[in-house]
């Protein structure tokens, strides 16, 4: 009875998921709706940042105000190499981010010794570099405060709509790059992490290179963040230093904090949730960062540890209760 | 295999461990006792890598590694506990012990992110190993509970079964008794009398508690100030007028 009963709950955790299927047919329902795929497509480009700032954040605890930094270094690179160099699109989205990890990685080198405060300053001290460096670029080859234009791809001429194919192209990045993560943080190198996360001087003290490890944390999150941004530069078509804005790096942070923090599911339900918030909040644009700011702190406050954090603890809950009616009726 | 000489270390003005010299040879316990405030933990933490000492050598294994790296010095083969303990509290109890391994783990970033062979085999290794650890200290019952959760005594014996996971060939224990009650400490005694047979590693121990040191210890030193002021085995020790000074205070 004992092992039925565990069975059956183990199905239930799959059946869980079965309603995931559904998404590779959203573009179905929303046909006449282009918009709302175009929606999706930011939503597949968001998760890909917010998963490389969980890893970096959520698992090794290092804060950082630098993701749309890196988000605009992938746009940019990719961009910049495809019209200097005359490089197809397929190369240059892979060369736009790994040099967005290789930078992360050598900004992580003398950061990496420092904590809290200092590394946060240090995070929104390199964004205003990478702002400053796109608007006042040598030879004004980003366009400078006016932006560029970004060549859009196109899988295949014939066939569904543009976005239609980006959205299904995000898709399995999605799949690609969050499977991935998952991996990593089931092994040896993601104990690691949350070991630093959790306690630095233990962490050091097992013989964890803490140093090392927080390089590579930041090599992870460069290349994730870069590599959603030359998505987005190629699904959009037009890139600006707003792309680097600070308060896109806060948005990236609130997305993660909101899903959250070193989870499976928290980058998704965080980036989708906050990017369909933030669409609905459009209209009152003048309000949206106020909206933002409220947000914010109510989270901070209420669900610390997020929406899955949420859903965790009143399951446990559940699962107690259930436990101990099933234990009284033994 | 441990030589600690003259070692001294100061803070500003204040001499915390002076000209100091001790060694740990193997397969032996060694304590290390002293009033508060002695530098019994200073000395510690020089050893395992958390201050660099002023003045003075360490070598282990005839390799100096004064002024190296923690993660260094404990993946040499020094490991250590901690006085206020210092487990990863959300983390579950088997998941300490083999971030403990992380140094015996072999397997890189790459074998990491793609799940590789060798990383499965590793895993599935290191669990088994995870386990027959928290057996030797009756804490395989425990092993998916979060280790915060876990009664005082039993965090820190999960602290020393945490520490022997990189199969280190010194333990470093820094009061190890610190808030148990006197059964925790029977068993205690008898959990590190069987690790010294069990693994052939050796023993160095800051403790306050006597019955204790004067039941394992093959040799102890005593600190004073930051000076040492004896040394000897336990026979040795309890009759020394020093240490009866040191500990009472003179007329």
């Amino acid at each position: 009875m004992k092992i039925i009963t565990q069975f059956s709950r183990e199905n239930k955790k799959y059946l869980a998921y079965l309603p995931l299927l559904i998404i590779p047919f959203f573009p179905l329902f929303l046909k006449n709706y282009q918009y709302g795929i175009m929606l999706l497509c930011f939503a597949e480009i968001y998760i890909i940042a917010t998963t490389g700032l969980d890893v970096v954040y959520g698992y090794s605890g290092q804060i950082t105000f630098a993701t749309s930094a890196f988000f605009g270094i992938g746009a940019y690179s990719s961009q910049l190499l495809h019209v200097n160099f005359n490089l197809p699109l397929i190369i240059t989205i892979p060369m736009a981010s790994l040099i967005g990890c290789i930078i992360a990685m050598i900004f992580a080198i003398p950061v990496s010794k420092l904590r809290f405060a200092f590394l946060s300053l240090s995070t929104i001290s390199f964004g205003w570099v990478v702002y400053q460096l796109i608007t006042r670029s040598p030879g004004g080859i980003t366009g400078d405060y006016n932006g560029m234009f970004v060549e859009r791809i196109v899988f295949f001429e014939n066939g569904p709509d543009r976005i239609t194919q980006y959205f299904y192209f995000g898709l399995i990045c999605v799949i690609l790059f969050v499977g991935l993560k998952l991996l990593l943080v089931r092994s040896r190198v993601g104990r690691a992490f949350l070991a630093i996360k959790q306690n630095v001087h233990a962490a050091e003290g097992m013989g964890i290179n803490v140093r090392k490890y927080k390089v590579y944390a930041f090599g992870v999150y460069g290349l994730y963040a870069a590599f959603a941004g030359t998505l987005y530069g190629h699904l959009v078509g037009f890139i600006s230093p707003e792309t680097v804005a600070e308060t896109q790096s806060v948005l990236f942070l609130i997305m993660a904090m909101f899903g959250g923090l070193a989870s499976n599911w928290g980058p998704l339900i965080g980036a989708t949730s906050i990017l369909l918030l933030n669409d609905a909040l459009s209209h009152f644009e003048q309000y949206q960062l106020l909206a933002y700011g409220i947000l914010l702190i109510a989270f901070i406050v209420f669900i610390p540890d997020g929406v899955v954090g949420l859903i965790k603890r009143t399951t446990s809950r559940v699962n107690e209760k259930s436990e101990k009616v099933n234990n009284a009726e033994n | 295999m441990l030589k600690i000489d003259e070692l001294t270390i100061r803070f500003g003005n204040l001499v915390a461990v002076n000209h100091v010299s001790l060694e740990v040879p193997e397969n032996k316990i060694v304590a290390l006792i002293g009033p508060n405030g002695a530098g019994k933990t200073t000395l510690f933490n020089c050893v395992s890598g958390v201050y660099t000492p002023n003045h003075g050598e360490i070598s282990f294994n005839g390799e100096s590694i004064a002024g190296k790296r923690p993660y260094y010095v404990h993946n040499a083969g020094i490991s250590r506990t901690y006085q206020i303990i210092n487990l990863f509290a959300d983390m579950s109890v088997i998941d300490n012990v083999i971030v403990g391994m992380h140094d015996v783990l072999k397997s890189n970033f790459f074998d990491s992110l793609f799940h590789t062979k060798k990383h499965i085999d590793e895993e599935r290794t290191g669990q088994k190993k995870a386990m027959d650890l928290l057996k030797f200290v009756n804490l395989e019952e425990k092993a998916n509970h979060t280790a915060g959760s876990l009664p005082y005594g039993e965090q820190r014996r999960l602290e020393i079964v945490r520490a022997l996971a990189s199969n280190p060939k010194i333990l470093l224990l820094d009061e190890p008794a610190a808030g148990m009650n006197s059964q925790e400490k029977i068993v205690l005694d008898a959990i590190l009398r069987e690790t010294v047979k069990r693994w052939g590693l050796s023993i160095l121990l800051v403790e306050h508690d006597m019955d204790l040191v004067m039941s394992i210890s093959d040799y102890i030193y005593v600190l004073s100030f930051g000076n040492k002021i004896a040394e000897g085995t336990v026979n040795e020790i309890q009759h020394s007028p020093e240490v009866i000074e040191a500990y009472l205070g003179s007329d």
